[in-house]
């Protein structure tokens, strides 16, 4: 497999050591401390007890760090099914588009097809407002009485990641050369199991980047989510809001929840960040 | 190896010729082979392009008549480009497309110049750079609702962190001040959060453009003696443009629909300084109940964005 | 082989078929216990525990699904006039159920035994009628006033103060001169603020603004439907609310309902200018420091106007039932049993300020909470006026057009004339654009 240009060495810059290097690493820290910061925050005050919270000026680390924010988050009646929800209906969703999305993607890239227009098309699906769509979605959901129930959403969140998994996964797919495919069809294969056989597994840090994005963008999904599900298939963002919108202030709660909304995608990016970086580069240059 | 990807083109045509699947198996696998890359484009391409067709001509059509939520006695009528009229002469509309403007141009800006600053320096390979990769992303993950709630608390004068930090900087009227209730501060607000947010987005973009630009010009500028300015501005950024386009591209359609940070900190107070046209759109749809009109908004706003993103395709492109 | 790539592809797209199908099956599928919507409140936590007496009395089960606040009036509008109804009963504002009864989504109560409901009990059941049938029925009916701090109030050393400082004797204020004196006199930031305010853009602010409109003689619309709220009271009434927010947090721009209250408990505040249900929440001791020091008293009046009755600031929240439901008579008995005059007397105390003046009145409910006596009194004196204009645009004019203007002038956008005339514009065509003007 060739090796693409960014992992062979000798770019622009000089390698000798220089005052730079010293200046970037402290940049670097400064920036990623600004970064770090609100979450540090909410962070500490999710840990914070009821008095602390309220003490003006505010309390920069808990004198008394305590669990009971998250004990009365998950004593929350909705909590766990909001959980749950987010976890199925972004599995599934991504499951959804990256099916529907990579054989496409692949189709583009082997032949063409579209040529210029279609990338285009697909960036103009991007640019509509999210809120031009949401009346029409809520209308047909409700007509076929499918609202609450997780398979308009899911169709909902498969529909707009496709884009995004046909972009991202044409970059990856264009880049797996067609000798190997070609030799594994001269071999007796068809162009289906090629695909699935020799392809895919050559863009599997690909795919998990196209993965990891779209579950991503669904598992932070707000404006649908809002008008399309109610109490039974209530995703996290939207408890989330509906919390922090109610009648008594407790900053300790909503801190709890943010955390709890912010952490597992936080968690998971890091454990796969190369791939992500990967991705969220490779496809966006090459588009 | 050829660079490949949509809208790429190459001499000689940009993709390989289609391997001679089609003989084997005779007429049925003639068929299937001369119509297989459709027949697996037709699920994805179909359904994107059907839902899409179908949805946007309902916002046209919806845009082309007269629906008021709050009266449904009243007949949903169908009253021609009225509603484009009134959007043209409404003063509210050109206020959120200041606002728009106001907040998406320097944002993106900022966001371009920080990511550049922190590619270039990222670039270099400096210790703990994937440490740093991995913090800077961390943005990207975090939901705008959790985003927009964790800045209003911090920016809270009784209990927020940042008040106390002006203050403590001898910015005494900054750390007295309701950022979000003031109309000169609403915004910087805004396209501050929005840069701590979208920054590691476009770091990551330009990073990996200039990963991908080749050493050959370099040494040859050094033979030359070109100083670091001219190698930057002669050799790096024209050969940055692809990365730099998209970069722009993606970040202007995402600031000009700027929603749900918004909404939660300011809901587009105080008055309307902080009504983004997606705000706009928001009430006009779900306040007013004036989904005729709304329908038209949304129309003008996919109109802004495409023209923002052909001028800066046009201007890129005349550039090279 | 390639047929079997071909053979996925169907299974796929049959796979998803049937998916949606099911779902569809599965979401048609309504038997079962009565839907009900609501907000997320104290009123609404107050008719749940009665919820178990009333499956005791009438075997009716509830399948409740709330919404903050914020969100409810979409969530509410979108779930009814879309088509397939989501629920059988709503707890909703008064300000809501107009467009509906329009649209023919909502049943008269009138179908059913209207005399078993008692509506004689509720003050300005009068407003509720659309073509003389009842769609609406109350279960909370509150009013703006002052909360202020007893304490405080009561201290010899403020009194003598006060007293020295202004010329007359400190007690809860009568006028709005003498509201204006308070904020001043008790303003010690920041231990202590003269007065919680919201100065948020939404429609609390719309309320304080109303309790000055109302009281310097305007309205916020005309008999004709015109926008009047940009008179010269509009003015003054803008004027002197900036004034008052000088007497509260700086951070007030900032408040709404939760800040405001929260302000209050933790004892930051004087007093507050909101309305009856907070005097539910200073008296719970999990979240309020100031349990059993606080007094309720009227929006003051100006000096002309203190005798006499001026419209005054009333919120009413009921249920209205959904004329696509299949479970109608259920829906009633839910209804009748939850306004009932016994189960409003058990779920006062848990947090409601009941719509029935018998129940106000109620000893069992005294007791507790003497200040129900003063609310009824003061719905009496004056002219219940509800905060959006009776039409179903009102909510609108009142929750999202109106504060724009008032924040515009708080924030120092606009002057107060200018800022109430452009919204008076904005209003005036929303208005023609729903035939008030033909």
């Amino acid at each position: 497999m060739a090796k693409s240009r960014a992992t062979r060495t000798g770019r622009g810059a000089a390698r000798r050591r220089s005052p730079w290097d010293g200046a970037a690493v402290l940049i670097l820290s400064l920036t990623s401390a600004g970064v770090l910061f609100p979450l540090y925050w909410i962070l500490q005050t999710s840990l914070k007890p009821a008095i602390e919270q309220l003490a003006i000026p505010p309390i920069w680390f808990p004198h008394a760090p305590t669990l009971a924010n998250y004990a009365t988050l998950f004593r929350q009646p909705d909590i766990f099914n909001a959980i749950r929800n987010s976890l199925t209906i972004t599995t599934a969703a991504t499951a959804v588009a990256l099916a529907l999305g990579t054989p496409a993607a692949y189709v583009l890239a082997r032949t063409g097809i579209g040529g210029r227009g279609l990338p285009f098309a697909i960036l103009l699906v991007r640019m509509t407002p999210p809120i031009a769509m949401v009346l029409p979605f809520f209308l047909f959901a409700k007509a076929a009485g499918l609202l609450d129930s997780s398979a308009a959403v899911i169709a909902t969140y498969a529909f707009f990641t496709l884009p995004v998994v046909v972009w991202m996964m044409l970059g990856f797919l264009a880049e797996v050369p067609v000798e190997l495919e070609e030799a594994a069809q001269v071999d007796g294969c068809s162009r289906p199991r090629a695909f699935l056989q020799v392809v895919l597994p050559l863009a599997a840090p690909g795919l998990a980047a196209t993965a990891i994005l779209t579950a991503l963008l669904i598992w932070n999904e707000f404006l649908f989510a809002l008008v399309l599900t109610r109490a039974r298939t209530r995703t996290l963002p939207v408890l989330v809001n509906f919390l922090v919108t109610q009648r008594t202030v407790d900053y300790g709660l909503m801190c709890a929840m943010g955390v709890l909304m912010a952490a597992p995608m936080v968690l998971f990016g890091l454990l796969v960040q190369k791939h992500l970086v990967r991705g969220l580069t490779l496809g966006a240059v090459k588009g | 190896m050829a660079e490949r990807g949509p809208g790429r083109e190459q001499a000689g045509g940009p993709f390989p010729p289609v391997p001679q699947v089609g003989t084997r198996g005779g007429r049925r696998a003639g068929l299937l082979a001369r119509w297989g890359p459709q027949l697996t484009l037709a699920p994805a391409l179909g359904l994107l392009g059907g839902i899409f067709l179908a949805a946007f001509a309902y916002t046209v059509a919806l845009s082309l008549s007269a629906w008021l939520l709050l009266r449904p006695e009243l007949p949903r009528a169908y009253v021609g480009l009225r509603n484009f009229q009134d959007l043209v002469s409404d003063p509210r509309v050109w206020t959120a497309l200041r606002n728009t403007l106001a907040f998406a141009l320097p944002a993106v800006a900022l966001e371009f110049l920080a990511g550049l600053a922190l590619a270039l320096l990222l670039q270099r390979e400096p210790r703990g750079a994937a440490f740093f990769k991995s913090v800077l992303l961390i943005p990207l993950m975090v939901a705008p609702v959790v985003t927009g709630f964790t800045w209003a608390f911090m920016l809270h004068l009784d209990f927020g962190p940042l008040p106390q930090l002006f203050r403590a900087l001898g910015l005494a009227t900054l750390g007295a001040t309701p950022v979000l209730a003031s109309r000169a501060l609403v915004m910087p607000a805004l396209v501050l959060v929005d840069a701590w947010i979208s920054t590691p987005f476009m770091m990551l973009v330009l990073l990996a453009g200039l990963q991908a630009i080749p050493p050959e010009p370099y040494e040859a500028a050094a033979v030359d003696g070109a100083s670091a300015r001219q190698r930057f501005l002669l050799i790096t950024l024209p050969l940055l443009r692809p990365a730099i386009l998209v970069a722009l591209l993606i970040r202007t359609i995402n600031a000009v629909n700027f929603f749900d940070v918004a909404f939660i900190m300011t809901g587009g107070g105080p008055g309307t300084a902080s009504e983004v046209l997606a705000l706009f759109n928001y009430r006009v749809t779900f306040g007013d109940f004036d989904l005729g009109y709304g329908a038209a908004v949304s129309l003008f706003v996919l109109v802004v964005s495409a023209a923002v993103s052909l001028s800066y395709i046009r201007t890129l492109q005349r550039a090279s | 082989m390639r047929m079997r790539w071909q053979q996925m592809q169907r299974a796929a797209g049959g796979a998803v078929l049937a998916l949606l199908a099911t779902a569809a099956i599965a979401g048609a599928q309504g038997a079962g216990p009565l839907k009900i919507s609501s907000e997320v409140g104290i009123h609404t936590e107050a008719w749940k525990t009665d919820l178990p007496a009333l499956e005791k009395a009438t075997g009716i089960k509830v399948d409740l699904t709330q919404f903050p606040f914020q969100k409810y009036r979409e969530m509410l509008m979108l779930d009814y006039t879309g088509g397939t109804p989501s629920y059988d009963v709503s707890y909703a504002s008064y300000g809501w159920y107009r467009s509906l009864v329009n649209g023919g989504y909502l049943e008269p109560f009138d179908s059913f035994d209207l005399k078993t409901l008692n509506l004689d009990d509720i003050p300005n059941m009068s407003l509720y009628p659309e073509k003389g049938k009842i769609y609406f029925v109350p279960y909370m009916n509150e009013i703006a006033g002052i909360l202020y701090r007893k304490d405080l109030f009561e201290d010899p050393k403020e009194q003598a103060a006060f007293r020295a400082k202004y010329g007359y004797p400190l007690a809860p204020p009568k006028t709005f001169a003498q509201y204006r004196d308070l904020a001043e006199f008790f303003h010690r930031p920041p231990n202590l603020y003269g007065v919680s305010l919201m100065g948020k853009r939404s429609v609390f602010l719309t309320v304080h603004f109303a309790n000055r409109l109302w009281g310097y003689g305007g309205d916020i619309l005309d008999e004709k439907m015109r926008p009047a709220f940009n008179s010269e009271a509009g003015v003054q009434a803008l004027k002197d609310l900036k004034e008052m927010f000088k007497y509260s947090n700086p951070a007030s721009p900032t408040h709404l309902f939760a800040e405001a209250v929260g302000e209050f408990q933790q004892g930051k505040s004087a007093m507050i200018e909101i309305w009856s249900t907070v005097m539910l929440y200073v008296e719970d001791p999990k979240t309020s420091k100031v349990v059993g020091k606080v007094g309720f008293a009227p929006i003051p009046k100006t000096q002309a106007m203190l005798n006499k009755k001026v419209p005054y600031l009333y919120i009413a929240w009921g249920f209205i039932i959904n004329k696509a439901s299949q479970k109608k008579k259920e829906a009633f008995d839910f209804v009748k049993f939850i306004t009932s005059r016994e189960s409003e007397i058990r779920t006062a105390p848990q947090g409601n300020i009941p719509a029935r003046f018998s129940v106000l009145d109620a000893p069992a409910v005294n007791q507790q909470m003497p200040w129900m006596r003063t609310i009824k009194q003061t719905m009496e004196s004056n002219i219940l006026t509800p905060i959006y204009p009776w039409i179903p645009e009102g909510a609108t004019i009142s929750a999202d057009i109106l504060p724009i203007a008032l924040t515009q002038y708080l924030s120092g956008e606009k002057d107060a004339k200018p800022a109430l005339d452009d919204t008076a514009r904005e209003v005036g065509k929303l208005l023609e654009k729903g035939g008030y003007y033909k």
